[in-house]
């Protein structure tokens, strides 16, 4: 069905562009490291009322701030079944000590909300840069993570101390 | 929204026991309101059809109360006027899915209008990159659209509008680019419609976040925007609780030095607060 073509070329446009991110020029960077296209019969299936199928994308943000530019932070890009008409859902898979993410990996960014901001002509790659842009510069006023705000605003040294432990722990190669 | 993390949101200050809970709270709130709005949406999915068949407008006294005479009088002033009524899903999204099925289906067999139509909806691409936006994703819009054009040319018939225009992910595509005709001829005229948005917003953010996004609803400065982007010219009945017992009409002439005289709409609309559905004489 020729909207299928459609709504695949938009998947392999968006594919295509994020792969790019890995580029040493880019301005974002992001490895992407899991997507529907590795998969042809399951990249065949639109994301689309009818099919109810969702598309997951998995890759990896590298933050240029200081501690979280010493690892790599792989991120779930989930595609609804309504996609473009509703925001793909991000979170993160490997655990980041911040105060903008909670303890699931859940993150809050503006663009990603359906009320507001989402449009059907926003990109993937928009929705990277929103994200890295976020971890870069923390919002601590819409902090989804008290303690780490408090921590970050009132205890600046046992914040840094803390989120350099956990990236060397849990952060994952920048290659 | 912004206000949600206004009312919610963590103060540096707060102590770690009530920071908590309202960290919780933040994180409950969002995640009820959208269970909430999704549970709504399926609803109306299941009880509304995008755009329902023609329906006599007779049944529209059934809406309102026998005894309700400022309504059941301007009813019966409808009923004078016009003969059918389609519904459209009430999802935020009415004017458009209204515009466009209206313009196609009275349009059906108008090769030439259909054409002019196509080429508008194909230049609108270029428009779009030169303001800034993204070319692939504006194609991926665009390519449906015309394709759902291309579809109706075809065969002329109104089982392929109601097709198209009526399964929703075809149907979406073209509410979300005629959101972008929207916003497209509100940026290019930018100077003349600034004046005309509260709060002193600029209008590239009033196109961000009430024209482009879906579901938001849409006033006279969308219609006015939209019918002058597309060169549609638009009849709006308006009905509502006011005293005055006449129904006022509205009409969104195509082109600027359109004599009111002279005026004949191509798509007919009644709006009631919140919402448009179509009307036809007959």
């Amino acid at each position: 069905m020729s909207a299928s073509s459609g709504a695949n070329k938009r998947l392999i446009t968006e594919i295509q562009k994020l792969s790019v991110l890995a580029a040493p020029d880019s301005s974002v960077k992001f490895l992407l490291d899991k997507s529907p296209l590795d998969d042809p019969a399951a990249a065949a299936s639109r994301p689309g009322a009818s099919s109810g199928t969702s598309h997951v994308i998995l890759g990896r943000i590298l933050p240029s701030s200081s501690p979280y530019n010493q690892a790599a932070f792989q991120i779930e890009i989930k595609l609804p079944a309504e996609f473009p008409f509703k925001p793909p859902e991000v979170a993160f898979v490997t655990h980041i000590y911040h105060p903008n993410v909670d303890d699931k990996g859940k993150i809050c960014v503006d663009l990603l909300n359906s009320n507001d901001s989402w449009k059907p002509t926003t990109s993937l790659v928009d929705v990277v840069k929103a994200v890295v842009d976020l971890i870069d510069h923390p919002k601590i006023d819409h902090a989804l993570n008290a303690d780490i705000a408090n921590e970050y605003t009132n205890n600046r040294n046992e914040f840094d101390r803390k989120a350099l432990a956990s990236v060397k722990e849990k952060g994952l190669s920048r290659k | 929204m912004a206000t949600e993390h206004e009312q919610t949101s963590v103060s540096a200050n707060d102590n770690i026991g009530t920071a908590d809970t309202s960290y919780r709270h933040h994180d409950i709130d969002l995640d009820l309101q959208t269970q909430q709005q999704n549970q709504i949406e399926t609803e109306v999915a299941l009880t509304q059809p995008l755009i329902s068949e023609k329906i006599p407008l007779v049944q529209l006294q059934n809406e309102y109360a026998s005894d309700d005479k400022i309504y059941q009088d301007k009813v019966s002033e409808l009923i004078k006027r016009y003969k059918y009524i389609r519904r459209t899903r009430r999802d935020g999204n009415c004017f458009y899915r209204a515009f466009a099925f209206g313009y196609l289906e009275r349009n059906l067999n108008n090769q030439n209008e259909l054409e002019r139509f196509r080429q508008l909806t194909n230049d609108l691409k270029d428009q779009l990159v030169k303001l800034g936006y993204l070319e692939f994703t504006v194609e991926d819009v665009r390519d449906i659209v015309l394709e759902i054009i291309d579809n109706i040319r075809k065969d002329g018939s109104e089982t392929t509008l109601i097709e198209n225009l009526c399964s929703s992910n075809y149907s979406d595509y073209v509410v979300a680019y005629l959101r972008l005709f929207t916003s497209a001829y509100l940026q290019i005229n930018r100077e003349f419609f600034e004046n005309f948005i509260e709060d002193g917003k600029s209008v590239k953010l009033f196109c961000n976040t009430e024209v482009e996004p879906m579901a938001r609803e849409s006033d006279n400065i969308h219609i006015i925007a939209l019918t002058k982007a597309a060169g549609v010219p638009l009849r709006v009945i308006y009905m509502d609780r006011s005293e005055q017992s006449t129904l006022t009409t509205h009409d969104f002439a195509a082109h600027d030095d359109e004599p009111s005289e002279t005026f004949q709409p191509m798509i007919t609309m009644l709006y009631r607060p919140g919402h448009y559905d179509l009307l036809y004489e007959d």
